[in-house]
C-alpha cells in the first residue's frame, strides 16, 4: 500500500528532478517568500509614513533618485510611498473579493450538487450564461449597474468570480456524493446537512483553498483593471491601477516610473500568487493523496 | 413461524428512463439470525438489491418490510429506528472511511447522530468497538492512510456495531483484501454472528466467501433470483445451470489439475428482448423452448426453489438424496 | 542453460523516497523455461509487480535494480540499450495488466492498435486487414470487435483484445500482472482458458503475479511465493501445496477460502509484513509474524533445496 502510494505520488512528474523541485516545493517556496516581503512592506510602510501618500511636498515629475527611490508624480508626491500604499489597498480588496466568491461559491455548489434535480439545473445553466461572459467584461457590467464605488466594484468581481468556485465545489460534491464514505454516512442515518459539514465540506476545502488563492491573483488585477477603466477606486486614493492610468500620459514625455513601477508590483503580486495557488493545487490534490 | 426480520415482495428498479432492469421482481426473506447470501456477476443487481433495503436507493416498486415494518414508508422516529437496527459495510474499505476522520471520529459518528454516547464517552465507546473487531485502541489516533485494508474493514465493521444493529448488510466485504486479511475478516464476521445474534445479508461474486458465511443462498441473473438454496446443498448440488457455471468457474487451491469445465458462451450482446430465459443464449443446456418460455421460481425440494423449466419438469436429473416428498409443504410455508 | 527462456539471478530492487528508502525486492532468483507457465504469488506489497517490471525495466524512477542479473534468451536485459530494450519490450516479452481498459488507447480501434504493434515489430507485410482478424479469433473475439474502441467492449472483451495486442508481436514469455482482477468468476475461468489454450498452441511461457493461491494451482507449472521482497519457496506447484515447507506458505495455503473442507479449520494469518522502510538488514522478513521463529532467524542466510527445484528461505530446514 505504501510503496505504491508513494510511487503513484512520484509518477506524475515526469519533469527531471532538478526540474521538478522547481515546479514543486521551490515554486511554493518563492512564492510565499515575495508576498511575504509584499505584505510586509504594505503593513508596515503606511505606519512608518502615515499621511505622506498624498503630500504633494515633493517636487513634481523627479526622476528616482536616493531621496526617492521610485520617483516623484505629476503633483509631486513619492511614487514609492504611494506603491506600498496601494498594494495595502489592492490586497484587502482582493481578500475581500476572494472571500466573497469563495463563500457564495461554496454554499452554492454544495447546495446545488448535493440537492441535484431541477435545483442544479438551474444553477448550473446559470453559472454556463455568467461563465460564457469574460470574467471583466461581466464584471465591469455589473459594477456599472450598481453604480461606480468601491463596494460596489469588489461586489461585481465577486460576482463574476462565483461561478467559478461553483463549478468547481459542485463538481467535487458530485464525486465525493457518490463514494461509500458518504452512503455509509446515509446508512447510519446522518443528517444531510451533517454529512455535508462532516464529510464532503472538508474534502471539498483543498481544492477550494488553491482556487481561493488563484482568485486573490485574478483580484489583483481585475482591481487594478478596473481602477484604470476609471471603475471603482478613484484617485487620489492609491491603488496601482490607477497610478498606472494617472501615469500613462507621462511614459511618451519619459517619465517612465510613475505607471512602471506600480506595474512591476501587480507582476509581482499576481505571480507571487499562482506560484502559491498552483503549487498548492498539486499539493492537496487529492488524487496525490491516499 | 416467526415474522421474517425482512421480508422483499417484487422489487423492481428500473434506471436510465426505463432502458436498464436493474433488479426486476425479486422475492426472498430474511429469519433472525440467518445468514443469507446474493452471488451473481457483476451488473446482475444484487448491490442494487442491497441498497434498495437501506433505502440508499429508492426502488421503482416493490415493498420491504423490516421486522414487519413498510421500510419505504418510514419517516421520523421510524426510520430513525431503522436506520439504527439495519447496517452496511462496503467493498472498498479505503472509499468508506473519512480521509480526514479519526477512527475515533468515524466511529463517533453513529454514536453522536443516534445520541448512544454523550461526547464524553464517545472514546470509551469507541475503544470498545474497536476491542469487539480484534483491534487495540492505539487504532483511535489513528487516519485512514495510516490503516492496512484489513485493518480499515474493521473499522468500517466496527462503525457498522455502534448501533448495536440486528441486521448488517456485508456487500463484498472482503474483496479488497489481500488473502490473509480476507480470512481474519471472515472469522471475525463468523464470530460476530454468532456472538450478537445478528441476521446477514452478504453480497459477493466468491462462492467462497458465501460459503463460509451464509446458510441460505440466492443466486442472481441480471436482475432476477434464478436459484434459492440451503449453502451446502447448492454446494454439493447446483441446480440452475447458472449456478454450476459460476461454481464450476470458482478457482480453488484444494481442486488442483483438471476441474469440471461448465462455461457460459461469452458476454452476452442482447438479453432483455427475448421473451424466455434470459440465460439461453449463454445456457450449455439451453434447448429451442428455453428462449421463448418464460422462466418463474418455482420449488423443487423443501426450501430450493430454482428458475428453469428444465429442472423443474425432471428433465434435468436430480441426485438420489434430494427428498422431493414434501414440496408443496415446503411451497406453502415459504408463504 | 539456453532452454531457459527467462532467468532471473539475485535481482534486488531498491527503492529510495522521502520517507525512506529500502530494498523492496531482494535476492529473487527463478527461471522459466519454454513454455512453461510459472506463478508468482504474494499479498500487495510483498514486491511481485515490482519483480515483472525489473524484467520489462519499466520501474519508477523512485525505484532502481541495483543488484543481479536478468537474461530473456540468454540476453542480458540490464545491459541492453534503450533501443534494443524497446524489441525485447513486446518483442520477446509481452506483458498485459489488470484493468485492461485503462491499458488501451481509448481514442483508436482494436484493429489499428493490433496493426500498430505488429508494425513496430515488423510483423505486417501487407496483410494487415487479415492479420488483426486472425489475432481476434485466436483469442475467442468476433470479427466485428476488430472496428470496435475500447469503451464499447465488456471488461472480458478488452482484456482479450489486450492480449491480442500484445501476441501482434509474438512474444516468447508473456507476463501477467493481476489479468483477471475485477473480473467476473466465469470470465476470469475464460480468461485463464484462453491463456492456456495460446500456450498449447503457440508455445508462449507464462509468468503470471497474482495475490491468489487457487489461480496458481490450477494454472502454472511451477511458484514462487514471495513475502516482502523474498522469495520464501520456490518449486513445482504441487510440492508447494502439497508439501509447503515455509511457515509463510503454510499460512498463506491455510488462509485460502475453498469450496471444500470446514470454514473454522482455516488459520488466519497474525500481523502484516514489515513496511519498505523497516526491513531488516538481513535475515527472516517474516520473523516478526512466524509462530516458529528462533533467535538464529536474524542472522544471514541462503535459500535451501529440500528435494529437486523445491528451495525454501527458512531456517526450520538447516
Amino acid at each position: 500500500m505504501s510503496i505504491a502510494a508513494e510511487i503513484r505520488v512520484r509518477r506524475r512528474i515526469v519533469l527531471p528532478t532538478w526540474a521538478s523541485g522547481l515546479a514543486g516545493e521551490h515554486a511554493l517556496l518563492v512564492g510565499v517568500a515575495v508576498l511575504g516581503v509584499l505584505v510586509l512592506t504594505a503593513l508596515l510602510g503606511p505606519v512608518i509614513d502615515s499621511d505622506s501618500a498624498t503630500s504633494t511636498a515633493y517636487g513634481t515629475l523627479h526622476s528616482p533618485s536616493g531621496a526617492h527611490l521610485f520617483g516623484t508624480d505629476d503633483v509631486g508626491r513619492d511614487v514609492l510611498v504611494r506603491v506600498f500604499h496601494a498594494i495595502r489597498l489592492d490586497l484587502v480588496l482582493a481578500l475581500v473579493i476572494c472571500g466573497l466568491a469563495t463563500v457564495a461559491g461554496a454554499v452554492i455548489g454544495l447546495a446545488s450538487g448535493f440537492a441535484g434535480g431541477l435545483v442544479d439545473l438551474v444553477v448550473m445553466r446559470l453559472v454556463d450564461i455568467m461563465m460564457s461572459i469574460p470574467v471583466f467584461i461581466l464584471a465591469l457590467i455589473t459594477a456599472v449597474v450598481l453604480g461606480n464605488t468601491e463596494q460596489t466594484m469588489v461586489l461585481a468581481i465577486a460576482f463574476a468570480y462565483t461561478p467559478v468556485a461553483v463549478r468547481i465545489v459542485r463538481s467535487q460534491v458530485l464525486l465525493l456524493r457518490e463514494l461509500p464514505m458518504v452512503e455509509t454516512s446515509r446508512a447510519i442515518g446522518t443528517p444531510a446537512w451533517r454529512i455535508l459539514l462532516w464529510h464532503v465540506l472538508p474534502n471539498t476545502a483543498s481544492v477550494l483553498i488553491a482556487q481561493a488563492t488563484l482568485f486573490l491573483a485574478w483580484a489583483i488585477l481585475d482591481t487594478a483593471a478596473m481602477s484604470f477603466v476609471g471603475v471603482g477606486v478613484h484617485p487620489p486614493t492609491p491603488e496601482l491601477g490607477a497610478m498606472i492610468s494617472e501615469g500613462s500620459q507621462y511614459i511618451v514625455s519619459g517619465q517612465w516610473w510613475i505607471s512602471i513601477f506600480p506595474g512591476i508590483f501587480i507582476a509581482l503580486l499576481v505571480v507571487s500568487f499562482n506560484l502559491v495557488g498552483d503549487s498548492l493545487r498539486d499539493y492537496l490534490d487529492p488524487r496525490s493523496r491516499r | 413461524m416467526t415474522e421474517p426480520r425482512v421480508a422483499v415482495e417484487g422489487l423492481t428498479k428500473v434506471f436510465r428512463h426505463g432502458q436498464v432492469r436493474a433488479v426486476d421482481g425479486v422475492d426472498f426473506a430474511i429469519a433472525p439470525g440467518e445468514a443469507v447470501g446474493i452471488v451473481g456477476e457483476s451488473g446482475c443487481g444484487k448491490t442494487t438489491v442491497a441498497r434498495c433495503l437501506l433505502r440508499l436507493v429508492k426502488p421503482s416498486s416493490g415493498s420491504i418490510r423490516f421486522d414487519g415494518a413498510p421500510v419505504l414508508r418510514l419517516s421520523g422516529k421510524g426510520l430513525a429506528a431503522f436506520r439504527r437496527s439495519a447496517q452496511i459495510v462496503f467493498q472498498d474499505p479505503f472509499a468508506s472511511l473519512d480521509p480526514r476522520f479519526t477512527v475515533q471520529r468515524t466511529l463517533g459518528e453513529p454514536l453522536r447522530v443516534h445520541r448512544i454516547a454523550r461526547r464524553s464517552e464517545i472514546a470509551t465507546e469507541a475503544a470498545r468497538l474497536l476491542h469487539e473487531v480484534g483491534l487495540r485502541d492505539d487504532f483511535l489516533p489513528r487516519y485512514r492512510h495510516e490503516l492496512s485494508g484489513g485493518e480499515a474493514q474493521r473499522v468500517a465493521i466496527a462503525r457498522a456495531l455502534a448501533t448495536e444493529p440486528s441486521f448488517l448488510v456485508l456487500d463484498e466485504p472482503t474483496s479488497a483484501l489481500d488473502a490473509s486479511a480476507r480470512l481474519k475478516v471472515i472469522s471475525l464476521l463468523r464470530r460476530l454472528r454468532r456472538d450478537l445474534g445478528m441476521t446477514y445479508l452478504v453480497i459477493s461474486h466468491d462462492l467462497t466467501i458465501i460459503r463460509y458465511l451464509c446458510d441460505r443462498v440466492l443466486v442472481m441473473y441480471l436482475g432476477r433470483i434464478v436459484e434459492d438454496a440451503p449453502a451446502g446443498e447448492l454446494f454439493a448440488a447446483p441446480q440452475h445451470p447458472y449456478t454450476e457455471a459460476l461454481l464450476s468457474a470458482t478457482p480453488d487451491a484444494r481442486a488442483k489439475g483438471e476441474v469440471m469445465r461448465i462455461r457460459l458462451h461469452s458476454d452476452v450482446e442482447s438479453a432483455g428482448a427475448a421473451p424466455g430465459c434470459a440465460l439461453a443464449p449463454r445456457c450449455h443446456r439451453a434447448t429451442d423452448e428455453c428462449f421463448v418460455r418464460p422462466q418463474r421460481l418455482e420449488p423443487i425440494a423443501p426450501a430450493r426453489l430454482v428458475a428453469c423449466h428444465r429442472v423443474s419438469a425432471g428433465e434435468v436429473t436430480l441426485p438420489s438424496w434430494l427428498d422431493t416428498e414434501p414440496l408443496a409443504r415446503a411451497g406453502e410455508e415459504r408463504r | 542453460m539456453s532452454e531457459q527462456l527467462l532467468e532471473v539471478r539475485g535481482l534486488t530492487v531498491t527503492l529510495r523516497s522521502r520517507r525512506g528508502t529500502g530494498r523492496i525486492v531482494e535476492g529473487v532468483s527463478f527461471e522459466i523455461a519454454r513454455g512453461e507457465s510459472f506463478g508468482l504469488v504474494g499479498e500487495s506489497g510483498s514486491g511481485k509487480s515490482m519483480t515483472a517490471l525489473s524484467i520489462m525495466r519499466l520501474l519508477p524512477n523512485v525505484a532502481e535494480t541495483s543488484a543481479g542479473e536478468i537474461r530473456v534468451e540468454g540476453r542480458d536485459v540490464l545491459g541492453l540499450d534503450e533501443r534494443e530494450m524497446r524489441s525485447l519490450r513486446g518483442g520477446s516479452v509481452g506483458m498485459i495488466f489488470q484493468q485492461a481498459r485503462s491499458a488501451l488507447n481509448p481514442l483508436m480501434r482494436i484493429d489499428d492498435q493490433i496493426l500498430r504493434v505488429a508494425a513496430l515489430h515488423g510483423r505486417t507485410n501487407g496483410k494487415g486487414e487479415a492479420l488483426a482478424v486472425e489475432l481476434l479469433r485466436e483469442v475467442g473475439l468476433p470479427r466485428r470487435v476488430a472496428r470496435s474502441y475500447p469503451h464499447q467492449l465488456s471488461g472480458g472483451m478488452a482484456q482479450r483484445a489486450l492480449i491480442a495486442i500484445v501476441l501482434a508481436a509474438r512474444p516468447q514469455l508473456l507476463i501477467a500482472d493481476e489479468p483477471t482482477t475485477g473480473l467476473d468468476v466465469t470470465t476470469e475461468a475464460e480468461i485463464y482458458d484462453l491463456l492456456r489454450k495460446l500456450r498449447a498452441e503457440l508455445g508462449l511461457s507464462l509468468l503470471l503475479i497474482t495475490h491468489d493461491l487457487a489461480l496458481v494451482a490450477q494454472n502454472c507449472d511451477r511458484v514462487a511465493v514471495m513475502h516482502a521482497g523474498h522469495v520464501v519457496e520456490i518449486g513445482r506447484v504441487e510440492q508447494i501445496f502439497e508439501r509447503p515447507l515455509h511457515p509463510y506458505t503454510q499460512a498463506l495455503l491455510n488462509s485460502v477460502p475453498t469450496l471444500e473442507g470446514d470454514a473454522d479449520e482455516a488459520l488466519a494469518l497474525e500481523g502484516s509484513a514489515p513496511r519498505f522502510d523497516e526491513l531488516p538488514e538481513h535475515g527472516c522478513r517474516f520473523v516478526e509474524r512466524c509462530p516458529q521463529r528462533m533467535p538464529k532467524c536474524g542472522e544471514p542466510f541462503t535459500a535451501i533445496e529440500l528435494e529437486p527445484g523445491h528451495r525454501v528461505l527458512c531456517r526450520l530446514y538447516d
